[in-house]
């Protein structure tokens, strides 16, 4: 089962990115959406109509998908045009938007190339302008950048988002990039296995994730079982291999064994430390990643942490190092401890 | 551990020069990386080395052997592209086992070294099932398993982890990096990621049109950019066109667009010279109020865009001037800090700055790697 009895409502103007790993259903979705794939139950809503019936061709929505499929005989400005919208309005009226259309993605310059002469890049602008020009108002984006280089994608997923607002466009984006989701959604949806596990705002889901899977999989976590020992002070105790850790999360306390989360970033890591919410450990390896130090340490009560820190700090601290490590309270997560086993619940394969 | 040595190497695909002069040393059970855009030649670069493809001109040394005329079966390199290229109809152990055999090894001999490999592959319970049953990431660990199983010492990866997604890349590559070393094995890590290349290699070599515009370790390449390019390829970057309007003893003055003047520490540049002045995002303060009006490089704008990143938050501020930075803040410290639409100042430290000279055929040409 591709997509499972699932329920998702797309506001006006809104950019939605639908997130999840390979195989969990959020091209099907988005395929559903176009009319490229029927549903074989449920009904699909498009401005209040219902659009079971409708061909693809009708539903007046703009696709882009990954595979860049440009006409090779065609320049820049003639594969623009060519879409069945554009064939039936007068000469002007198309000039007028085609050239609207490919100044907004930059294109001026590129109108007389063809397909071959263009970088993955421009090809893919070409194809978003496109997709653009027919004048829809919904904007079907699957992996719209998946073909590109790191660096190209992240220029270009910032003219994909400027320019559906600056058209007040309703935007579908389907992406496996978690960091391409968090940077221009206003809500992300994140699936597995053809269900939807949560939908959230970016900072809701990197910061207050609800479900274990989120946490691991919008950005990177810390993840260790622990057993609940009560409450202390509004704080939320827990004892991991031994040694005692706060929570300003609330979990029930039927939940005996827990999983806790902290995410590598909000690691604090010092020479000396009296806090409560500290362990000592040594630092086993270090990682250049540009702007911030990863690093992980073996802790004293035998767990292996991550932690990244800005490159300020990089000099302050080596391999073999004897430091603490505060995992503040406020951003240490639980979560009831899952039934299919911790690692089943966070995998991301 | 053989190392391998390229000398002034050029191959050319009709009148496209696909690698340009190359010379390059790997030292014995050394991690390089291979960093830069699409057609920028490290495909090339990894095939020349395997032997799939011989250069027009220049030497290949493995081990201080002149292999030019070797074929690949007797390089000793475990080259794995970037398709798997895996036998659909073979089991996994057999796909493995593959190369063992074709060297003439015996069947048991053959059997026990792939059994080895899948064990540390993490693959070894997955032995007797098809490659097309595997997820992206196990296809990815055969490929490697096969790769090695010939007992090789050199490891070619072919943008390894380009075929899976995002977050599972992350993952992976720390554990490629683990097996390089447990094997101590001398890698060539091909890959447009510069984050990727960053956490796993040794040295790093940007490639771009075929030559070399710089190598080292990862944070001196991305502290110290040679050059304009680099500084935007490797890690996040500002930049700003200017004119050097004075130098004195210990650092110049640049004249940005309308009036904005900024202080370098650099003192090389002539008086008059066009330049571009670079800045990392994260060395990019933002300040709400202005205490001392005397301070210099503090320069007024407007929030425009606010983007998460995960662990960092990227601020997209307009100046006054019209120059656009980004500034990029820890995300626990960033959050909320600032709205869109507020009013402003950036500090850009002088020892944060680089001065480059400007580029020939303009800036944008320069940082379009698209």
């Amino acid at each position: 089962m591709a997509v499972k009895n699932l329920n998702l409502q797309v506001k006006d103007g809104e950019y939605l990115c639908i997130i999840g790993p390979s195989g969990c259903g959020k091209t099907t979705l988005i395929k559903c959406i176009a009319g490229i794939i029927e549903p074989d139950e449920g009904e699909i809503y498009i401005d209040n109509k219902l659009v079971n019936n409708i061909p693809i061709q009708d539903r007046e929505i703009g696709y882009v998908f990954q595979e860049i499929a440009l006409f090779p005989h065609m320049n820049v400005y003639d594969n623009v045009c060519y879409s069945p919208f554009v064939k039936g309005w007068g000469v002007s009226r198309t000039e007028n938007l085609v050239k609207e259309m490919i100044n907004m993605m930059n294109l001026q310059d590129r109108i007389k190339d063809y397909p071959d002469a263009l970088s993955g890049g421009a090809k893919q602008k070409t194809a978003i302008a496109r997709a653009l020009v027919s004048g829809s108002r919904l904007l079907l984006l699957d992996e719209p950048l998946g073909s590109l280089d790191a660096k190209v994608r992240k220029v270009l997923r910032y003219e994909l988002r400027r320019i559906t607002k600056d058209l007040g466009l309703t935007a579908i984006h389907v992406t496996h990039d978690q960091e391409e989701a968090m940077s221009i959604a206003d809500r992300i949806v994140v699936m597995r296995a053809g269900e939807i596990v949560e939908v959230g705002t970016p900072l809701e889901l990197y910061l207050h994730p609800k479900k274990l899977f989120t946490a691991n999989f919008v950005g990177e976590a810390n993840f260790f079982t622990c057993d609940l020992i009560g409450e202390e002070n509004n704080y939320t105790k827990i004892e991991v291999n031994g040694k005692i850790l706060y929570s300003s999360c609330k979990v029930d306390s039927k939940h005996k064994k827990l999983v806790a989360a902290i995410r590598p970033e909000f690691i604090l890591m010092k020479k000396t430390s009296r806090s409560k919410d500290s362990w000592r450990g040594v630092i086993e390896k270090k990682a250049f990643l540009g702007s911030s130090i990863r690093f992980e340490a073996r802790t004293e009560n035998d767990n292996l942490l991550a932690i990244k820190r800005p490159a300020s700090e990089a000099l302050k601290f080596k391999i073999g190092d004897r430091v603490n490590l505060i995992l503040p309270r406020e951003s240490l997560l639980l979560y009831p401890y899952p039934e299919e086993g911790l690692e089943k619940a966070i995998s991301i394969e | 551990m053989p190392s391998i040595k390229l000398v002034n190497v050029t191959k050319r695909y009709g009148n496209i020069v696909a690698i340009k002069n190359l010379s390059l040393t790997v030292n014995d059970g050394e991690y390089l990386c291979v960093l830069g855009p699409t057609g920028s030649g490290k495909t090339t670069l990894l095939k020349l080395i395997a032997g799939i493809i011989k250069p027009d001109e220049g030497e290949i040394y493995i081990d201080n052997k002149l292999v030019n005329n070797l074929p690949p079966q007797e390089r000793n390199v475990a080259y794995v592209p970037q398709q798997y290229a895996l036998f659909p109809h073979l089991r996994v152990i057999d796909n493995v086992a593959f190369g063992p055999l074709s060297k003439g090894f015996s069947r048991d001999e053959a059997y026990k070294i792939s059994m080895q490999m899948l064990e540390m592959t993490r693959l070894a319970w997955r032995a007797n099932s098809f490659p097309h049953e595997l997820s992206g990431g196990m296809q990815q660990r055969l490929a490697l398993a096969r790769g090695l199983a010939s007992g090789a010492k050199i490891l070619l990866l072919d943008e390894p982890l380009g075929a899976l997604d995002a977050r599972l890349r992350v993952e992976l590559r720390y554990k490629l990096r683990e097996i390089a070393e447990e094997n101590n094995l001398t890698t060539i890590h091909v890959t447009h990621d510069q984050e990727e290349a960053m956490v796993v290699a040794d040295r790093i070599v940007i490639l771009r049109n075929g030559e070399i515009q710089q190598e080292g370790p990862p944070p001196q390449v991305y502290n110290e950019p040679k050059n304009i390019f680099v500084a935007h390829f490797v890690g996040e970057a500002n930049f700003f066109e200017g004119f050097v309007a004075e130098t004195d003893l210990h650092g110049s003055w640049i004249q940005l667009r309308n009036g904005f003047i900024l202080r370098v520490n650099e003192t090389n540049k002539n008086v008059g010279e066009r330049v571009v002045v670079m800045i990392r995002e994260e060395k990019t303060r933002i300040i709400k109020r202005v205490r001392r009006k005397e301070e210099i490089n503090l320069f007024p704008g407007t929030i425009r865009e606010i983007s998460l990143l995960g662990d960092f938050i990227s601020y997209s501020i307009l100046l006054d001037n019209g120059d656009r930075v980004n500034s990029r803040i820890p995300t626990i410290m960033g959050m909320g800090r600032f709205r869109v639409g507020e009013k402003v100042y950036v500090r850009l430290k002088p020892e944060d700055l680089r001065v480059y000279p400007y580029p020939p055929q303009g800036l944008y040409q320069e940082l379009e790697v698209i």
